[in-house]
This record gives structure tokens, C-alpha cells and sequence, in this order.
């Protein structure tokens, strides 16, 4: 058998590229599973004789012990009946275990990633680990298990896709996506290609030029993130989609820039390149590299407000803070097709706050996340509204837990908690607050709160609608002549410190472990300094020896400008230059210094 | 920075391993602690402890100094055999849950969900740090449907409420150098000219609170730079488990803190390792005890509380290992001794208590109601 390329199961080594490479941010998550074309058909759903067969007696042989019976969480087997045959018991067991499968993305199926090894990318699992992904020639179980997720019958295995790690390139270069790796799992059936272009940058007319061979091309017109999905056919069936992003951008590594040199920030004003700062951390939640702000210094300011909003990454940042405000992250990540869309539709549909958030909240991972009793109530309060549960609503929800009717407050008595659920989010107040949230990203709260009026009429409106006020708030002084600083949500504080530290995006997990320890002592007081140093002693930046540094004054500018998007006061440059020459000193000390200020943690 | 100005640091990082670690910026004083505002440390010593050793004046001398000063229950007599068991019982006040295989969890409230019940308090108010490293599920919540997860405890492994999340981060990145402590002056003038210079943009959360970060910073810094990897003692996750209780001790200040250590199943190996490991938990009594007295704001609050979870054979066999054989009554014994404010100094609860009636205790002590409790709370131990 031929060995599978690791997909989402990421070995160690991996886990660095993947950072690199195969992150989650700009791109699509490696559950990204948008809707297959109309013209073909949907993914192969898992087969029940294949199950009886060649999975079941796995499952019981492991997960029996704790699944088997009451307490053993969510996923919990068919209970025993005297007499029943095995095959029937089994044929139960598969209905049980079906919405542990992801048929769009089957190799993210929770099914596999809980007894998954951590280390090859699985989830936390408090029976343990029990399988790994070592691209192992020989089948192996975990072969077995996804050949189940992605649709194998007793008599056909289905293709796989793979893709290759996402790719950087510069506008004008040619794009080569090379689909000659995927295989099918028989290895005897002739592969059948079809690809698409998921997403592209606003204003670019790429097109694919042969959508139905094993390789496409494509030269990129515009600066962006294209993404480029493709989906295969034994002739049997078609496969999930995979998809691939291509970053486009022009980009001078810190590493290509001699030692010491300084990133040529100061051609610009200040004032533009603070305020380019200040609108890629409001929209994409993260700092521009030097050449991003060198370009769009130069851009009318309302103009870039507008153009970043429509980027795909605009839309991927809202997904991944939306996703980790509501704790749908790691095995409690979004499945719902429309929830992996989101990223996408957010932006090319505009989509408003109210509709996007209430697809979150509908996805079967919310009800995961949080399960009927005080967890529902408490996530429907503080995470919808804003406000702490009443005493009426705890007791309607732990009525609801016990499988008794509830009067829940405002709405009436009710049998199950998706009533109160769907009442919520038709509520006014669970639309001025999810507006609230949005504008919050661009506006201090007093401006924000003033606009939450128009915007829940707007959101109300429809996309359109939605779409024309957004660009209206971009568009005004509040936003673009800000003078104060507002504080940086965690995952910009986060994504904004690996950009001007490395020069790259943070992958998710490092983002969700990162992210976890920040929240760990949660208000002004942060533990982010300790990030920085992390990073900082890590070896991974390319500090200059200080005899490499020929003009200090220029460098600690240089320093200023790239992270606080500003020159330095007489009495910081003074300050600095000391420290700079300082036994205990130097660049190092300089740029931790600059990184965990008050002003840093501001955007 | 050149290569003889790290090693330089490292040098005198390594210096300053000698030297005990600088107390950070002094708090605030606070009030007299009130019943509702207290605080509770529970340093639970699981693996089998025999009762009578608890406090000894051979392997506990630091806890048997202090035991005459607060409240100390000997013999304390438990149904169970099972380590993680009477742990539940220890935080639930019950103790009729069937112990039932692929059952780990309890339907009968924690005292930590009780205490997080209360308006206003976090998940960084109530902490589990277990040296067995989670290896008996359910213990930081109940499955109740009125509490559960929501008012889950934090937790913190023997890598620490920071370094466990960033454990696979570190082990990519590799962890930060020590700051010595000359730096802090530097970093401490810079961060300030930044302060000056933003000020009037900044939110006054953020340009008040540099003292403040710089004691979060240090603690976190020293949970995770390159010398916290290395570790001198009998028991290893004992004593990362209370380097992490430190921590989250002097980070959060929390309401409720428990600090399970394991270093007695030693007993198995024989009895020297197991005096050795309590030797050590004494050690770990200590430290918790001196890092209350240092800050003021816990001084005047906490209430330390060591408790056992289940006895040992009260001798060793031929073999030398100090067995826990079920059928033996010092294998169902367990002890307890609470000190600090709101105890009466010597006092002894009535003959009849048992280990359920720590955690109603505890909840009295911090000034909730811990529903479904079996225990009675020790009226007679406590302070009007």
C-alpha cells in the first residue's frame, strides 16, 4: 500500500512546517471543507457494512471499556440487549458513531482525531492515545478508520487528495498547483481531476487554465490570498475537497536584509505608516510587514480601509477569534459546511455579525461546547448577550438537563434548549451585541456604541446593506484620524508579535497554546512579556551583532517604526541607545523592551 | 547580543540560582479577611499516608511545629481504598458515589465549583494542581447539571499553569533565558520612557499597571526559562507540582487552592522512599506556608489545610515495601490539620468526624454552601 502524505494528522517535524507553511491563518484551515460545485457530487457518505467489518471490532476492543456506558461522554455506544446478534448491535453502534464523521473533510473527523497521538495531531483524549500516523507502508488502523470516514465500501476504497503546503509567491509569477500526488486508496482506478478557485483577492480575474488536469497554473494579477480547491475521482465516487492557499505579496525576509540594516521604513511619513499599522491590526488583526506598510503608506487611507476589509484574511481573522470567543476550537472546532465557509462567505457575501454568529451558534459544536445546564445557559448569556445568567434562566437550564420542561424567562415554557437558543438569536439584544463586537474592531467603545443602532438596522437590511455601512464606518475619521490607543484583542497581540518578530504567521496550534497561556491571568497585568521572550531567545530572530549595527541612532528608528509605527521621543532614542551599548544590553534587550511596553499592547 | 555577553549572563543566571529569588513589587495591605473572602490552600498528600505520620515530628517537622496552633483531626476513619476516590470525597463532602468502571466523574458539586457558584469569582480563583498529572479524571468538576464544567478548577500540571499549555511550544522554540537581575533596571527605564511617551494615547489600565506586569513577568519567567528544567528531589512531579502551585499561588492569589501530591506511593519501593517523600511534602508545606506569610494580601487570609487520602500499612513487610493492604485498618485512616485564621488554636473536632467533613469545613471557611454534602461542617473547630 501506497503510504498516505500525513493530512491533518501533523507528525512532529511537520508540526514546524505546518507553522510555515501550511498555517491555518491567511489560507483555509485544513478542515476547510467548502460546499463541493453544484456539477459534482457530494463526498461518499461511510458505509455500514465496511463499518461491521473492519471497524467495529477496533472500536470495541477500545473504546467499549468507557463508551459503553453512562459517563462516558458524548460519544457513547449502543447499549447491550440479551440476546442481540453481534452484526445488529454493531449495525446501532454505526449511527452512534456517524456524527463523529466530517464526510467533507473526513480526515478531520473527530472519530480519528480523538484517539489520534497529540503529537501527529490529535486531540486531548482522557482515554488515551491509541493510534499514530507514521506514513507507514503496511495498512494500519488508522488507514482503516479514515478509509471508513472518507466513504470505503467492502468493494471500492475511495481516492485521496493531496495537496502540497501552502505557497508564496509574488504578483506576475506563475503558480504551478501540482494534484499529481493524490492516489487512489486501490491504486488500479485511473484518477479524474476537477479544480476550482475558491477565493481570490478583490479586483483580480484569474482564471484556472484547465480545470480537469492533474496540475493547474495560474499567474496571480493581484497582491492576496488565492485559494485553490481541488477534489478527485476514481470513477466511483469523488472525494472531499482539499484546498491549497497561494499568498501573494511582496515580501523581503528579515533574513535577506543584511544584519543590522534597517528595513527602509523611514522613506515614509510616520503618520502614514501609524496609520497603516493601526488599520491592519482593526481588520486583519495583525501588524504589516515592512514591505506591506512601505507599499500601503502610500495608499488614499480610506481606500485601504475598504480593500482590506474584503481580503479573504479580514474574513479568517473574524472566523478564528469568533471560533475561540465561543470555545469551538481544537475537538470542539465548527463541522457544519456553512460554518467552514464562513471565512469565505463573511466576506465575498458581507455577510453581517447577527447571520455569521448565529451560524456558529447553530453548529452542532456549540451544543458540544456547551451542553444543556448552567454550561448552555452561561455561554447563551455571556458569550450572546453580554451579561451574566439570571437565577430563573440557571434553573430553566438545569430543568432542561434533567429532561424536564423549563419556563425560560422572556420566552415561555419550553420542552428543549434549542427554542431558547433560536430565541436568543432572533433577541435585540443578541443583535446589538454581536454589532457591538464587530465595530469594536474598528471604533473606541463610545464610537461604537453610538453606531450599534444603524448597524443592527443595516444587519437587519441584509448583506448589501451591511456591507455599505461597514464601508461607511471605515470610511470616517473616527477610524482613520484615531489618536487613541486601544488595546489589542489577544490573538492580535499574538499574530501582530510573530509578524515583527519573524516575519510570519503564527500556525493555529501555536496560536491556541499561545492564546491559553495569555488567558491565563486575564486583565491589564498580561503574561505576553514571557511570550516575548520566548521568541525572543529562540534563535529563530536574526538580532545583529552590535559592531553590525553602523548607525544606532537609525536602527532604534528602524525598531520604532516596524513596531510602534512611529519615530522614538529624544529622551527614548537616548534611552535606547544606552541600553543598546549596555554589558547587560543590547539589541536583544532593546527589542523585548519595545515589544512589552505599554505602547505595544496597544494598537 | 555577542556570544561572551550570553555567556556572560548565563554565567551570572546561573549566579543567581544561589541567591533566593527577589520578592516583586509589595501589594497593598488589605482589610482583615472576612468569612467570604478567605482563602483556602489544601495540600493534599495522596499514595497512601499513614494518619500517624501526618505532622510526625521525625518526617513533618515543619507541619508538626505549626499543628499545635491550629486544628488536628488523627484519625479520621474512610470506607474507601481507592487514592483518587477519597480525593472526591475529600472535595465533595460525599462519599455513597458508586465506583462504577468508565464512570469518572461525580454528580455531587466540588467545593470548587461551589466556591466559583459565587457572583464575581473566575476560573483563576480556584486552582487543582496534581502531581499525578490528571491521571484521575473528574476531579476539578462534577458532572451536576445546575454546576459542572462552567465552575470548573483551573488546572496546572507539573509544567505549570504556563508551561503546560506551551509545552509543545517550548519544546519548538526552546525555553527563554533566566533574566538576571541587573536587567530589570534597564527593561524597567525603557518600558517607563514608553510609558511618558504614549501616555496620553494610552488606555489607563495599561499605563498604570508596569509594576503590576513585572510580578506577573517574573513569575512566569521563572516557571519557564531554561533553569526551572532542572529538578534535585525524591519525587520529580512532587515537586513540580508545588514549584507550579507556587506559581499560581503568588500569580492569582486565588480563593481556592489544592496541591495534590503522590510522592508516597514511594511506600511500594519501601520505606525509606516513602520517609523520603514525606520529608519532602513537608518541604512542599513549608514553601506553600512561607509564600503565604510573604505576601500580605494572603497573610492575613489564607487557611492551610493537609489532609491525607487514604492510610498504609502501619508496618513494613519482610520485603521492606510498606504495603496497602486493603483488609488492614491503618489502610482506612486518614488525618487532617487546618491552620490559620478563623480556627480555634488547639481545638479538635467531636469524636465521629470523618473525611467528608473536610470539604463542608472548607466551604464554611470560605463562606459557601457546598450542596449535597454528606460531612458536617467542625462548628466546634471554628471561630464566630
Amino acid at each position: 500500500m501506497r503510504a498516505r502524505p500525513a493530512p491533518a494528522a501533523l507528525a512532529p517535524a511537520a508540526w514546524i512546517v505546518a507553522g510555515l507553511l501550511l498555517g491555518l491563518w491567511l489560507g483555509v484551515p485544513q478542515g476547510e471543507s467548502a460546499p463541493p460545485r453544484k456539477d459534482l457530487p457530494p463526498p461518499p457518505a461511510p458505509d455500514r457494512d465496511f463499518y461491521v467489518e473492519r471497524v467495529a471490532p477496533w472500536i470495541e476492543e477500545h473504546c467499549d471499556r468507557c463508551h459503553r456506558v453512562e459517563g462516558g461522554g458524548s460519544f457513547l455506544l449502543a447499549a447491550p440487549r440479551a440476546g442481540e446478534p453481534v452484526a445488529a448491535r454493531r449495525a446501532r453502534d454505526f449511527e452512534r458513531v456517524l456524527p463523529f464523521i466530517q464526510r467533507e473533510a473526513p480526515w478531520e473527523s473527530r472519530l480519528l482525531r480523538k484517539v489520534l497521538a497529540l503529537d501527529c495531531g490529535g486531540d486531548p483524549h482522557v482515554g488515551g492515545e491509541f493510534l499514530r500516523d507514521d506514513g507507514d507502508e503496511a495498512e494500519t488502523t488508522w488507514d482503516v478508520l479514515l478509509d471508513f470516514c472518507s466513504g470505503a465500501t467492502r468493494s471500492n476504497l475511495p481516492p485521496e487528495v493531496f495537496l502540497g503546503p501552502e505557497i508564496r509567491t509574488k504578483p506576475g509569477e506563475t503558480v504551478v498547483v501540482d494534484g499529481q500526488d493524490c492516489f487512489d486508496r486501490d491504486r488500479g482506478d485511473t484518477l479524474r481531476y476537477h479544480w476550482d478557485l475558491a477565493a481570490t483577492p478583490p479586483g483580480s480575474r484569474v482564471a484556472l487554465d484547465d480545470v480537469r488536469g492533474s496540475r493547474v497554473t495560474f499567474v496571480p494579477d493581484q497582491g492576496g490570498t488565492y485559494l485553490v480547491r481541488l477534489r478527485v475521482s476514481d470513477g466511483k465516487v469523488w472525494s472531499a475537497a482539499r484546498t491549497v492557499a497561494v499568498e501573494v505579496h511582496q515580501h523581503t525576509s528579515e533574513a535577506s536584509r543584511p544584519p543590522g540594516s534597517i528595513s527602509g521604513l523611514q522613506a515614509a511619513d510616520p503618520a502614514a505608516l501609524r496609520r497603516v499599522r493601526r488599520l491592519y491590526f482593526d481588520v486583519l488583526a495583525r501588524s504589516p510587514t515592512p514591505s506591506e506598510a512601505l507599499a500601503d503608506a502610500f495608499a488614499e487611507p480610506g481606500e485601504l480601509a475598504a480593500s482590506l476589509v474584503l481580503r479573504a484574511e479580514a474574513g479568517r481573522a473574524w472566523w478564528e477569534e469568533a471560533t475561540l470567543r465561543l470555545g469551538l476550537v481544537e475537538d470542539l472546532r465548527p463541522t457544519g459546511p456553512e460554518a467552514l465557509d464562513l471565512p469565505l462567505t463573511l466576506v465575498s457575501e458581507r455577510l453581517p455579525p447577527t447571520r455569521a454568529e448565529a451560524v456558529l451558534v447553530r453548529d452542532p459544536s456549540f451544543a458540544r461546547a456547551h451542553p444543556p445546564g448552567r454550561a448552555l445557559a452561561t455561554a447563551l448569556a455571556t458569550l450572546l448577550v453580554e451579561r451574566e445568567p439570571t437565577a430563573a434562566e440557571l434553573e430553566a437550564a438545569a430543568r432542561l438537563a434533567a429532561g424536564q420542561p423549563a419556563e425560560v424567562p422572556g420566552l415561555g415554557p419550553v420542552a428543549d434548549a434549542s427554542a431558547w437558543v433560536e430565541h436568543v438569536l432572533a433577541s435585540e439584544p443578541f443583535e446589538r451585541a454581536a454589532v457591538r463586537r464587530r465595530l469594536l474592531r474598528f471604533l473606541p467603545a463610545g464610537d461604537a456604541e453610538r453606531q450599534v443602532g444603524p448597524g443592527v438596522l443595516a444587519a437587519r437590511e441584509g448583506g448589501k446593506a451591511w456591507g455599505a455601512f461597514l464601508e461607511k464606518v471605515l470610511r470616517s475619521p473616527q477610524v482613520l484620524d484615531r489618536q487613541r490607543l486601544e488595546r489589542k484583542d489577544d490573538l492580535g497581540l499574538l499574530r501582530g508579535l510573530f509578524v515583527d518578530l519573524l516575519e510570519r504567521k503564527p500556525t493555529d496550534r501555536e496560536l491556541l497554546a499561545l492564546v491559553r497561556a495569555l488567558r491565563v491571568v486575564p486583565g491589564a497585568a498580561t503574561p505576553f512579556p514571557a511570550l516575548v521572550k520566548v521568541l525572543v531567545d529562540s534563535g529563530q530572530v536574526p538580532f545583529p551583532l552590535l559592531v553590525d549595527i553602523t548607525d544606532a541612532p537609525g536602527w532604534i528608528r528602524d525598531r520604532y517604526l516596524r513596531y510602534l509605527g512611529r519615530l522614538p521621543s529624544a529622551a527614548e532614542l537616548s534611552a535606547c541607545g544606552e541600553v543598546l551599548l549596555d554589558p547587560q544590553g543590547g539589541p536583544e534587550l532593546v527589542t523585548y523592551a519595545l515589544l512589552t511596553g505599554p505602547e505595544y499592547l496597544c494598537r | 547580543m555577542s556570544l561572551w555577553l550570553r555567556s556572560a549572563c548565563l554565567c551570572l543566571a546561573l549566579a543567581s540560582l544561589l541567591r533566593p529569588a527577589p520578592a516583586g513589587p509589595p501589594a497593598a495591605a488589605p482589610a482583615a479577611a472576612r468569612e467570604g473572602t478567605r482563602r483556602v490552600v489544601l495540600l493534599v498528600l495522596g499514595g497512601g499516608v499513614r494518619a500517624s505520620d501526618l505532622g510526625s515530628r521525625d518526617l513533618m517537622p515543619g507541619l508538626a511545629a505549626q499543628a499545635g496552633a491550629g486544628v488536628r483531626a488523627e484519625a479520621l476513619p474512610t470506607q474507601r481504598a481507592t487514592a483518587w476516590l477519597c480525593l472526591r470525597d475529600l472535595l465533595t463532602g460525599h462519599e455513597d458515589e458508586p465506583e462504577a468502571p468508565g464512570r469518572p466523574g461525580t454528580v455531587h458539586p466540588t467545593l470548587f465549583e461551589a466556591l466559583r457558584a459565587q457572583p464575581g469569582l473566575r476560573a483563576q480563583d480556584a486552582w487543582l494542581v496534581d502531581a499525578s498529572a490528571g491521571e484521575e479524571p473528574g476531579l476539578e468538576a462534577s458532572s451536576h447539571p445546575a454546576f459542572g464544567r462552567t465552575l470548573a478548577a483551573s488546572t496546572a500540571p507539573g509544567d505549570g499553569s504556563f508551561g503546560a499549555p506551551l509545552a509543545a511550544f517550548l519544546e519548538q522554540s526552546g525555553r527563554p533565558l533566566p533574566v538576571d537581575e541587573q536587567v530589570w533596571p534597564l527593561l524597567r527605564r525603557l518600558r517607563e520612557v514608553n510609558r511618558q511617551a504614549a501616555g496620553p494615547f494610552l488606555p489607563s489600565e495599561l499605563s498604570d499597571s508596569l509594576a503590576e506586569g513585572e510580578r506577573i513577568e517574573r513569575a512566569v519567567l521563572a516557571e519557564l526559562d531554561r533553569k526551572a528544567g532542572v529538578i534535585k528531589a525524591a519525587s520529580v512531579s512532587d515537586e513540580k507540582a508545588t514549584r507550579a502551585a507556587l506559581t499560581v499561588l503568588g500569580v492569582h492569589r486565588p480563593r481556592l487552592l489544592v496541591l495534590r501530591l503522590v510522592g508516597a506511593e514511594a511506600g511500594q519501593q519501601g520505606l525509606a522512599a516513602y520517609e523520603d517523600a514525606l520529608r519532602q511534602a513537608d518541604h512542599a508545606f513549608q514553601r506553600l506556608r512561607s509564600a503565604v506569610a510573604a505576601d500580605p494580601v494572603l497573610a492575613t487570609s489564607t487557611v492551610l489545610a493537609v489532609a491525607t487520602e487514604t492510610g498504609r500499612n502501619a508496618r513494613p513487610g519482610p520485603d521492606g515495601v510498606l504495603g496497602l493492604d486493603e483488609d488492614t485498618p491503618a489502610r482506612r485512616m486518614a488525618a487532617c490539620v487546618l491552620l490559620g485564621p478563623g480556627l480555634k488554636a488547639g481545638a479538635r473536632p467531636r469524636a465521629g468526624a470523618r473525611p467528608q467533613d473536610i470539604a463542608p469545613t472548607l466551604a464554611r471557611l470560605l463562606g459557601v454552601v457546598l450542596p449535597g454534602a454528606q460531612g458536617r461542617a467542625w462548628e466546634e473547630c471554628l471561630l464566630r
